[in-house]
């Protein structure tokens, strides 16, 4: 029983992020809404969607709270919930650089996404098995998805900060006094 | 929607891409490209969209078609050029802020009074409006079984947000029965279907004000009489409360943890208006308010059937939660709402 | 004959005396019948207008559609009845003004269709308002000092499909109306014929013109045959081209 919220833009993965979830908490027999919020732009504005998975009929398909937000950009206002994980610089909860280890770990930032997928998971203590995950996965990209959701739920304390630190350090690289210049790795 | 039109036996499709109909636009095109016994254009535009499936229906086929606010504007003479040929076909509007291209992802209710007014002339059609996934597949159905028994285009209403909800469905349990096409298609006989005013050899009769009283007053009768199989509601009393919540489509499912405290109707059959069904119950109730996503539209016409004043919740700009909507009704009613 | 295709119990017509249209519709009949056509294998879609009249005197199933949208309408039909053959008879305003948009993606989409254009250069029916095909300088209604633009060029319109039956014909040539009729029916394809007409009551007498035989003999003086194998008609010039 659960409500989550995740909010990005266009073009992050709102959408196969929610439907995976969403299509893997029906299969494992949760009556399921899931409700897409966006603007009319392709790319780059707001896109939200508002997941809830209960035993029984779902009246409110809104969410007011989330227990859990997963934030990938700043373009949607007025959402609430009891717990955020954002990519980094958007809270203060917990922040970690999906995008970092989007390209870290499988070479493409876009799948951060999954990675974030995970991440969800695991802090919604929505716990299957692999088979149960491939089967709700689009067919596209899907053993590098698989990998990326397994990666992502399986994120440890140390992990959650290495993101932030190499960030931190490709930061130093470009912080010279000529701009332009890149200072050798320090 | 869709998989509710091919179970009521739907055959054609014509349509124009616009949010948030698109998809069934996309849908029919798939579905056309493996089954060749289902036909499929893209219009060039609405008004095109439109006068297909009118001609499509008149050679014998299922049709329907999906569109937006401002589509359906564009769709208006069409569709009360379907109820002056009588011809049966389904037409689904996913509404969405307004005026003009507003904002087309937004959801709204705007379009209520348009779905009953929107043409030129005196008509009487039949609108439902569904408030679930699982809804939408069965009002889909019964859409098409009225439109036959009608022989007039049926208006099959919904909203940005409830075209874009995903909800776990069982489609087996769902099951209703189709009424088939009646009418011989074009290519059997010798008549005339004009919109025109016309006698029933179809013949143009446009100085005659008995022959038009008379096609208005039967297909209204006859519209009344098919509306009347279909009473469709939501009654969720509260013996604790005097105040009834009259609400459909999204704004119903975002308002429904209010049921512990009001009493909640939700029409589903938007036209004709439920009047007997409404006073029946509105009489137990000192207050009745109408929340919508529009300034008051059904609220206005639930007016007229009471005969009383009704209290009026607005939400407008697309932004649809319970706890908007519990501001609204805590200053309209003047009091505390938990 | 032909004249089992006519619906005669409601003539006299609705036309004025001298109407070009019940030319078109004669015509059309005969076409029909030496073609071996009648109400279980055609149809025949009219629009708004006097031409718009035509399928209600005809014995066949016929649809009169709003203004404009007689293609969407005939092409729909043709899609759920591939059987029928589905012939749109309509005037210039009503196919090329307010349906200049579904002209132009039938000529584009090129469904199976056949269109008889009544091009009279006028809106009839509602007094003489200058249309799309009015020539420039011409008096009408709503031109009292002579129409402002040169007329829409339907043949180049039809061209500008990948394939295309473009005939241009006069109610005053009956036999070659009558043949581009037939051949435009038999065309597997969109085929247009464009058949210059008159009004008398709201546009000849405006022009000068007496009688509807004046501007019948006006036909016969300033329209030509083009020449065999022409790829295009120059104006004034009677002919089909057509590409496949």
């Amino acid at each position: 029983m659960g409500k989550i919220i995740v909010s990005g833009e266009g073009g992050q993965g709102v959408r196969v992020i929610s439907h995976t979830l969403a299509t893997l908490l029906a299969n494992l027999g949760y009556q399921v809404s899931l409700l897409y919020d966006y603007d009319s732009v392709v790319r780059g504005a707001m896109s939200v969607a508002h997941l809830i998975y209960e035993k029984g009929a779902i009246g409110n398909p809104v969410i007011g709270e989330a227990d859990i937000m997963l934030k990938l950009s700043d373009k949607a206002h007025g959402l609430h919930a009891i717990k955020t994980v954002c990519q980094t610089g958007l809270c203060t909860e917990e922040e970690i650089d999906f995008d970092e280890l989007g390209i870290e770990n499988f070479g493409k930032e876009i799948f951060g996404n999954m990675i974030a997928l995970g991440r969800l998971m695991s802090l919604a203590h929505i716990d299957v098995s692999e088979k149960e995950l491939a089967a709700a996965l689009p067919l596209k990209y899907h053993e590098e998805n698989l990998s990326a959701v397994l990666f992502g739920y399986h994120l440890k304390e140390e992990d959650l900060h290495r993101g932030r630190a190499s960030r931190t350090a490709q930061e130093a690289n470009f912080s010279s006094d000529k701009p332009g210049e890149l200072k050798p790795d320090a | 929607m869709f998989l509710g039109a091919i179970e009521a036996g739907a055959n054609f499709f014509a349509g124009y891409p616009i949010t948030p109909s698109s998809e069934i636009l996309v849908l029919a095109a798939e579905r056309a490209a493996k089954d060749p016994s289902f036909k499929f254009i893209q219009s060039e535009d609405e008004i095109a969209a439109a006068n297909a499936i009118m001609g499509a229906s008149l050679a014998g086929a299922k049709s329907f078609t999906a569109t937006a606010g401002p589509g359906f504007s564009l769709m208006q003479e069409a569709i009360g050029y379907g109820h002056q040929v009588e011809i049966p076909t389904v037409i689904i509007n996913g509404q969405r802020v307004g005026p003009a291209t507003g904002m087309p992802t937004m959801p709204a209710q705007e379009d209520i009074l348009q779905s009953r007014y929107g043409s030129s002339g005196d008509y009487f059609p039949i609108v439902f409006y569904p408030g679930s996934v699982a809804e939408c597949y069965r009002y889909t159905i019964i859409s098409f079984n009225a439109a036959e028994e009608s022989l007039s285009p049926v208006i099959l209403l919904s909203d940005a947000f409830l075209s874009h909800l995903n909800e776990v469905v069982d489609l087996e349990s769902i099951k209703l029965e189709t009424v088939p096409r009646t009418r011989p298609p074009l290519g059997t006989g010798q008549r005339t279907f004009t919109g025109l005013t016309h006698d029933e050899e179809g013949r143009a009769r446009t100085a005659d004000a008995k022959v038009h009283r008379q096609w208005y007053y039967k297909t209204k009768e006859r519209n009344t009489k098919v509306a009347a199989k279909y009473p469709d509601f939501e009654l969720s009393g509260n013996k604790q409360s005097d105040t009834l919540l009259i609400s459909s489509g999204i704004v119903s499912r975002v308002i429904s943890p209010l049921g512990s405290e009001f009493a909640l109707f939700r029409p589903i059959r938007i036209f004709p208006m439920l009047g007997t069904e409404l006073r029946q119950i509105a009489d137990k109730y000192k207050t009745i308010a109408v929340i919508e996503a529009n300034d008051g539209q059904y609220a206005s016409l639930v007016e007229t059937e009471l005969h009383r004043d009704v209290v009026r919740v607005p939400i407008l700009g697309g932004r649809i939660t319970l706890e908007l909507a519990k501001e609204g009704l805590k200053q309209s009613l003047g009091r505390e709402v938990s | 004959m032909y004249k089992d295709l006519l619906k005669l119990d409601l003539f006299p017509t609705s036309w004025c005396p001298g109407c070009g249209i019940g030319q078109i519709m004669i015509q059309l009949a005969m076409a029909m019948d030496e073609l071996g056509l009648n109400h279980t294998n055609c149809t025949v879609i009219s629009g708004v207008g006097c031409t718009g009249r035509v399928s209600g005197y005809m014995k066949v199933d016929g649809v009169y559609t709003l203004h404009g949208r007689t293609l969407p309408v005939a092409e729909a039909i043709k899609l759920v009845k591939p059987d029928l053959k589905v012939i749109v008879v309509s005037g210039d305003g009503d196919l090329a003004s307010i349906g200049g948009n579904h002209l132009l993606h039938a000529a584009r989409r090129n469904p199976d269709i056949t269109v008889l254009c009544n091009n009279n250069n006028v809106y009839g029916l509602t007094g003489g308002q200058a249309g799309p095909t009015t020539p420039r300088d011409t008096k009408t209604l709503t031109t009292p000092d002579g129409a402002y633009y040169d007329p829409i060029n339907l043949q180049n319109v039809m061209k500008s499909g990948a394939k295309y039956f473009y005939a241009r014909t006069t109610v005053q040539h009956q036999l070659h109306l009558r043949n581009c009729v037939k051949e435009a029916i038999n065309w597997p394809g969109f085929s247009f014929v464009d058949i210059a007409c008159h009004c008398i009551e709201n546009n000849g007498r405006r022009l000068g013109f007496n009688s509807a035989y004046e501007m019948l003999q006006h036909f016969r003086k300033t329209y030509t045959r083009a020449p065999a194998g022409a790829t295009e008609l120059g104006p004034n010039e009677i002919g089909i081209i057509r590409k496949t």
